[in-house]
């Protein structure tokens, strides 16, 4: 043992010194240079226990007395830069429809307006907390009321109160009258409700961000109603989204070019009855089904009906030039009739036309050109291939030719490959996903867009996968890729061969 | 010309006060811009608007000042904050062997190396590469935290059990101090939920809930070890050489500004936790530069995180001083940024000029009154702040987290441990389980 002390230390209390080595120790029982122990005063030790005792029985207490407080309601116009983070209730209407903004599948966040009378502030959920609040379906809709608790974020330009869990929105959802449509300016304010026939849908053209745009007529008038591919995925009954169909429409009225329109935020806001009454009163009801007749049975007598029909593809005819029609030749025995469609219809069968042999289910118009009767589809849906023709099967162009990665050029664009290969890395990108596919030649990059593939398949699809993919070739910045169309476009395929 | 100049006075102003109160041991930087922003909030709503030329510039010189003459109490009076933990080892050493001056200054000088870091060449590249950096590891931050909290916890070291026959008393001894660690960590990090999902701070100053924490935590149990421990300085003396050459500056450059330029740039992690990796990366090879480094770390934290905030396109709010100030204005372009770049450049320039003064001034009142009646002092500054910001209900939870914050310094481990306040619950939250763990504990 030494007693050596450092300069100046020569006054230190016995114990903040190792008796040991002579230097300073603090608070420590043991020397840190020499590891000695060293006798405390009772005061430094009673601390030790002190220090424990407060901090758990304190933190419990002041568990207890957080739990306890009730969270205060406060009115928007109270809030104030000083009350960031502050946890809160608020209790107010709906003004806005709710956003909800995606990443592939994946939900990021949902942010609605909420007024009080005082003010308006802007909800926010995020990620879990979103998703959470969709897979419960508490979504509000405008003119809603709610309860909502939260923290506040502040800042100079804006105010929001953010979720921090699914549980803390209530929601009231509040049934409103049915507004004639004609009664709708750009000057109404809020969400309301109207009830029509369907007369039009318009379906964005593939890999186009425009929205889809329905026509609904009242008694009152017409309105064009609007609605993103992401809320058309959502709608369960969306096969009855057809001309002359009744709809009851819940949405918020804007106006673009001095056009009134009305925007619908959710599928939940858009139902399908049996029958409606309209704007003043008017009775409608669902058409009845459609009617299916045979082809021997279409004739110019029936100049306007819309049919249903079926037959085998006898002759498929290109437009000649441009505007003009596509013609398909079906037949039914010895009965034969000609369909017309034009591009706007052609484009959305792209990797799907009717070809030579095929059985086909189509409904129509029946028109009349050149004294020749003729069935007018609207609609690439219109046409359903009951039976692919056998030798349209056995051709690998019907379903895509069957290619390598390397054989495909600049001059395939627009047509349909098929390839083989293995799925590499994939990337993310605005409303879809990215994967590189290599076979033994070459690799190219494969575009999955949200919109056309169901959420699920990026589950099942990962690098290292072999697949067949069967897409159209199409070029990004001067690069090939492959964009297939549906889910089925995409086979998993076993290690050696098909799944 | 008035304009500029009026930019310079408030500047003038700002670094001046916050190098005189930066000298009062246990008193944040944060806690003073808390209250003044009180103030602002109470003019305007008299109808009397400051302009932004006038309290942006002020806030900076504070914001500057104190993160360079905090190192005075930090060496000379043993009250640091959170950041200033790590230089309190080697900083304590110089203390009791007389060369408290010598330590201060040298941490002085990695203070003026990180304002030089800041203006001359991060402030410049900021814009143009800082939005690119975040958006690259935006989707990694919750890992990038996990792996800082990992590294916090993993990184401790037995401070016993190295002595003494094999068995469970030695086993006992070992992770004492760790099992204290730990403990800390965990209660701090519950004491976050609770006053993150929960905290029964009013409403009307929610702004500042977590302030009394942070006291009770950081700074309430330096001042009490202070009185307990009741330690007497010895005499200091004013060197006129710091046995510093370019290597060390350069060396303590680039560690410091990687550990606070870290802290600066990534949620939650603060200063201390630069300190921490600036400190690992130069403990073993030079006391000098691990003491200039942390002067480094701590100016890039504190100035660096204020000064992000302005950086346009960047839309990065890091450190109390940018949350405190984002209620009251919100930065739009170039303008206020290269304000900000010069006021930093002038109040770094001033606070380095003030710094050997007022050590000296410090070390002249450490002669003339008693150590723990300055710690005492020092202590009931805190308390009133604490009481004059967020009332009562702040000092009951400064105190729990004084009973928090004492653990790990009563039984020698890292203070550091207290950061799971932050840490633990906003690592959660990135990670998408926060709420489900505020759930479990009834808070939602």
């Amino acid at each position: 043992m030494t007693n050596k002390t450092l300069p100046g230390h020569d006054k230190q209390p016995d114990d903040i010194t190792c008796a040991s080595c002579g230097r300073f120790v603090g608070a420590l029982t043991r020397c840190p240079h020499c590891g000695a122990r060293v006798h405390k005063r009772m005061s430094v030790r009673a601390c030790r226990y002190a220090a424990i005792l407060l901090g758990t029985v304190g933190l419990f207490l002041l568990y207890l007395m957080s739990i306890n407080k009730d969270i205060p309601i406060i009115k928007v116009s109270e809030i104030t830069p000083m009350m960031n983070f502050a946890y809160v209730r608020i209790i107010g209407e709906v003004v806005s429809d709710p956003r909800i903004y995606r990443s592939g599948d994946r939900v990021e966040s949902m942010r609605f307006e909420v007024s009080d009378g005082t003010g308006d502030i802007m909800v926010q959920a995020y990620r879990d907390i979103a998703q959470g609040l969709l897979a419960a379906g508490k979504i509000p809709r405008m003119g809603d009321n709610v309860e909502v608790i939260g923290s506040l974020n502040v800042s100079e330009e804006r105010m929001t109160l953010r979720l921090q869990s699914e549980v803390q929105l209530s929601i009231n959802h509040v049934e409103l009258p049915v507004t004639s449509i004609g009664a709708l300016t750009p000057s109404t304010d809020g969400a309301v409700l109207i009830e029509g026939l369907i007369t039009s849908v318009k379906e964005p053209r593939p890999n186009s961000r425009a929205p889809w745009a329905i026509t609904v007529q009242d008694a009152g008038g017409e309105i064009e109603v609007s609605f993103w591919e992401s809320t058309y995925a959502d709608i369960l009954e969306r096969a009855q989204l057809e001309a002359g169909m009744p709809v009851r429409i819940r949405g918020s009225v804007s106006s673009y070019k001095g056009t009134v329109r009305l925007r619908l935020a959710s599928a939940l806001d858009i139902e399908f009855p049996k029958s409606i009454k309209g704007g003043d009163e008017i009775e409608f009801t669902a058409p009845a089904e459609m009617e299916t007749i045979m082809i021997d049975e279409i004739s110019a007598d029936r100049k306007g009906d819309v049919v249903e029909t079926e037959g085998q593809v006898v002759e498929v005819v290109p437009p000649s030039r441009e505007k003009m029609p596509w013609n398909v030749v079906l037949e039914d025995g010895d009965a034969r009739v000609t369909l017309v469609y034009w591009d706007k219809v052609a484009s959305f069968l792209q990797d799907r036309p009717p070809q030579k042999g095929d059985r086909l289910q189509v409904r129509g118009e029946i028109s009349t050109y050149k004294d020749e009767v003729q069935l007018k589809v609207e609609r690439a849906d219109h046409m359903r291939v009951l039976n692919r023709s056998a030798s349209a099967v056995a051709k690998p162009m019907a379903k895509g030719r069957k290619t390598r990665l390397a054989d495909i050029t600049d001059a395939m664009k627009g047509s349909i490959c098929t390839v083989t290969g293995v799925l590499g890395d994939s990337r993310t990108i605005s409303g879809g996903i990215v994967y590189r596919l290599s076979d033994d030649s070459s690799q190219m990059d494969v575009v999955l867009w949200d919109r056309q593939m169901p959420p699920g398949l990026r589950d099942t699809l990962a690098p290292g996968l072999p697949v067949e993919i069967t897409g159209k070739v199409g070029d990004f910045k001067g690069v090939l890729q492959l964009v297939p169309r549906q889910e089925k476009d995409i086979r998993i395929l076993d290690d050696g061969g098909d799944s | 010309m008035m304009l500029i100049l009026q930019v310079f006075i408030m500047t003038l102003v700002g670094t001046v006060l916050s190098c005189v109160l930066a000298c009062l041991p246990g008193l944040h930087v944060y806690n003073l811009m808390g209250l003044i922003v009180m103030f602002i909030y109470w003019l305007a709503a008299r109808g009397i608007e400051l302009s932004p030329e006038s309290y942006l510039p002020f806030m900076v010189g504070m914001v500057v000042g104190w993160s360079i003459l905090n190192t005075i109490p930090s060496i000379l009076l043993g009250a640091p904050d959170e950041s200033a933990i790590f230089t309190v080892l080697p900083g304590q050493k110089y203390l009791m062997f007389g060369r408290g001056y010598e330590g201060t200054m040298i941490t002085g000088v990695g203070s003026l190396a990180g304002v030089f870091l800041l203006v001359f060449i991060i402030g410049p590249l900021a814009p143009k590469y800082l939005p690119v950096i975040k958006k690259i590891l935006s989707p990694y931050m919750a890992f990038i935290i996990w792996v800082i909290i990992t590294y916090i916890l993993m990184s401790e070291w037995p401070k016993g059990g190295n002595t003494g026959p094999a068995g469970w008393a030695k086993f006992r001894d070992a992770w004492k101090s760790l099992g204290a660690g730990l403990f800390t960590f965990f209660l701090s990090g519950i004491m976050g939920f609770i006053l993150m999902y929960r905290s029964p701070v009013s409403t009307e100053v929610a702004f500042q809930n977590i302030m009394p924490a942070f006291v009770g935590l950081f700074a309430v149990p330096w001042c009490l070890l202070n009185i307990i421990s009741g330690a007497d300085v010895p005499k200091q003396y004013i060197s006129k050489s710091m046995e510093i050459d370019g290597a060390v500056v350069l060396r303590s450059t680039a560690a410091g500004g990687l550990g606070g330029g870290f802290a600066a740039f990534f949620p939650v992690i603060t200063g201390g936790i630069g300190g921490l990796l600036a400190g690992h990366a130069t403990a073993q090879r030079d006391e000098r530069v691990f003491i200039m480094s942390q002067g480094v770390s701590k100016v890039m934290y504190y100035t660096g995180a204020f000064l992000f905030f302005f950086v346009p396109g960047l839309g990065l709010t890091r450190g109390g001083g940018a949350w405190i100030i984002k209620g009251l204005y919100t930065p739009r372009s170039f303008y206020e940024y290269y304000m900000m770049l010069g006021a930093v450049a002038i109040a770094g320039a001033v606070s380095f000029l003030m710094m050997s003064p007022l050590t000296r001034w410090v070390i002249k009142l450490m002669e003339r009154y008693n150590y723990r009646y300055v710690s005492i002092g020092a202590l009931a500054i805190i308390v009133v702040l604490v009481f004059l910001v967020v009332g009562g209900v702040g000092l009951f939870i400064m105190i729990v987290g004084a009973g928090i914050g004492l653990i790990p310094v009563l039984f020698a481990s890292r203070r550091l441990n207290c950061l799971g306040i932050l840490l633990l619950p906003i690592a959660c939250n990135m990670s998408g389980f926060g709420h489900i763990i505020a759930g479990w504990l009834g808070l939602l």
